[in-house]
């Protein structure tokens, strides 16, 4: 599965969380992703649910994560560390 | 009969049908621990060993950063046993928070993970010294409780941090008529995910080992996970995850509540703050109930619907005495309060009666049921002497748009313009003057000074809208929007 798919699929799952259409990969976790801490963690169950790995449950509260593009980064460094086909949806 | 935590402890000897779980990441994935209650009680007793050979005896003050997890759980139950006092805190304080409040409260000792702590000279003891040293002690006869056995920050209603002491037989009688009440069996098990540094998720824990509860330990970063692979049967949680889970099962056509409750959720208890009855009768449509309960930091469960006694809309029949004064004021009278008293300064200045007003309005209905009509200070008297309930009108308001928060207030400085204002926080489109006013019947008999404002705001700062129990303060809102936004 390419980069890209996965950066798109995971997209997708914030913006079904958010209902905001316009979230892309260079919107702010801060600024433009409408999300209280329970929302992201119903946005991280169904990231999961795309990648088909479980994800550290600190990821998404990670102050290092600035924009959906670095939390997409993220997730695929743990798909690459997972070291096996990704079971990806 | 529980008189004291060696009562409790000594009940859970032998117990290998009950247990504790949680999960754990291991780097990749999570795997499941379990123990039993026999378990908890050795592990309990070998903590408390240790405990004893570091020094900490009745007497001493420990500054303790309590985390969610078993091995914070046993070392706060090995200290109980012990008869110190510890002045609770976690780790999203900062350092400097920490090193406060144990130089306010003279301790001895800093339980904590941290490395910088200790600035006031105090010897630091990290988690694992504790845990992993094989103490062996038993205790040979139970304390008397002549001190308060803990001092715990509370938001409470108003959102600004206060210092409670925790009294031992408050706390035990009062999380033991909780679960009596509630009459949760042993097949139960409680999922206790909140921060255990308030001091109400440490009272499930010792109501769950009084009345042999199943438990299962989560915390707030892996909700979902805990909820889907331990599968407790009871959960008590603030209203915005039953609003999160509410409008993403509107806009779903899975069944998205099922999956994120687990396979054998029967018991969701909601409190802290008010749900919408919409949001209540929603969940009953689905199947789910929530049976909302009410409580107050400084006195414990004060009323509760349970399965057998559930009235939607109200927040059920009272547990300990409760009355409602010509004001309107609940007021209550429990025989063990939880809290001794506000210490200031790192003394106690005022002590706190059996009986006290809660500063809630309510009523009884004729069945005994219990409704909350909003707090004394925050009823809006308007100029034509009406009085209206902002709470009600903002959480008619959360179910007709889709916003971060919603908030009603009266700016009383002078120059206001409008007499009453509704913020409408991260909103959508529809959050107009005209629609609310379409929307809110109650609101027809003032629209004339009445100002809707939408407004975007950081997390950053909504975050400070919050207290670490995750219940919204009305009162930090209203400020920072009164200072903010000079509406005019």
């Amino acid at each position: 599965m390419e980069k890209s798919d996965i950066f798109n699929k995971i997209i997708k799952v914030i913006r079904i969380n958010t209902a905001d259409e316009s979230i892309t990969a260079s919107s702010s976790i801060q600024n433009d992703v409408g999300l209280d801490s329970i929302g992201w963690l119903r946005c991280l169950i169904g990231i999961e649910r795309v990648v088909g790995i479980p994800i550290a449950p600190h990821t998404v509260f990670r102050k290092d994560i600035e924009s959906v593009e670095d939390l997409c980064n993220v997730i695929l460094d743990s798909l690459s560390k997972a070291g096996e086909d990704a079971n990806v949806q | 009969m529980f008189n004291n935590y060696y009562d409790v402890f000594e009940s859970i000897k032998g117990n290998t049908e009950n247990y504790i779980d949680w999960i754990k990441w291991n780097g990749s994935s999570y795997d499941t621990v379990s123990r039993t209650f026999d378990d908890i009680y050795h592990d309990v007793m070998s903590c408390y060993g240790r405990v004893k050979e570091l020094g900490l005896t009745q007497g001493c003050t420990i500054a303790f950063e309590i985390e969610n997890t078993y091995d914070c759980l046993l070392i706060d139950s090995a200290l109980l046993l012990t008869g110190v006092k510890t002045i609770i805190s976690n780790k999203k304080e900062k350092t400097e928070i920490l090193d406060e409040r144990s130089k306010e409260f003279n301790a001895q000792y800093i339980i904590t993970e941290r490395t910088s702590a200790g600035a006031n000279g105090e010897t630091v003891i990290s988690y694992d010294s504790i845990i992993n040293n094989n103490g062996s002690s038993f205790i040979s006869k139970p304390l008397e409780f002549d001190d308060d056995i803990s001092i715990m920050f509370s938001s409470g209603t108003t959102g600004i941090p206060k210092a409670l002491g925790i009294t031992g037989d408050g706390s035990i009688w009062s999380s033991n008529n909780f679960f009596r009440f509630m009459e949760f069996t042993t097949a139960d098990k409680f999922l206790i995910f909140m921060p255990l540094s308030n001091y109400q998720q440490r009272f499930l824990f010792w109501g769950c080992l009084m009345n042999n509860v199943n438990i299962s330990l989560g915390n707030d970063m892996t909700l979902f996970h805990d909820l889907v692979m331990l599968e407790p049967s009871i959960l008590l949680a603030p209203p915005n995850f039953f609003y999160n889970l509410y409008r993403e099962q509107q806009m779903s056509k899975d069944d998205i509540i099922r999956a994120a409750l687990g396979s054998k959720m029967t018991y969701l208890l909601t409190g802290m703050a008010a749900i919408d009855n919409s949001v209540l009768e929603f969940f009953h449509d689905h199947g789910n109930e929530i049976y909302q309960i009410y409580g107050q930091t400084e006195i414990g469960m004060i009323a509760c619907n349970t399965k057998k006694v559930n009235k939607l809309g109200s927040v059920g029949r009272p547990i300990i005495e409760l009355n409602v004064s010509e004001n309107g004021e609940i007021i209550t009278n429990s025989p063990f309060p939880i809290v001794s008293g506000y210490y200031e300064n790192g003394s106690l200045i005022s002590r706190m009666s059996k009986k006290r007003g809660t500063g809630d309005i309510g009523r009884v209905d004729e069945s005994g049921f219990v409704y909350i009509e909003g707090r004394i200070n925050d009823t809006i008297v308007l100029n034509n002497g009406k009085k209206i309930n902002p709470i009600h009108i903002e959480n008619q308001l959360r179910n007709l748009v889709t916003a971060k928060e919603v908030v009603v207030y009266k700016d009383k400085s002078s120059g206001s313009g409008s007499e009453v204002t509704v913020v409408i926080i991260n909103g959508d489109e529809n959050a107009t003057l005209d629609f609310v006013i379409r929307n809110i019947p109650e609101i027809k008999s003032f629209s004339d000074d009445l100002r809707v404002e939408s407004v975007s705001l950081d997390d950053s700062v909504i975050s400070d809208f919050y207290t670490e129990n995750g219940k919204f303060s009305r009162k930090k809102a209203i400020e920072y929007f009164i200072k903010a936004y000079p509406w005019r």
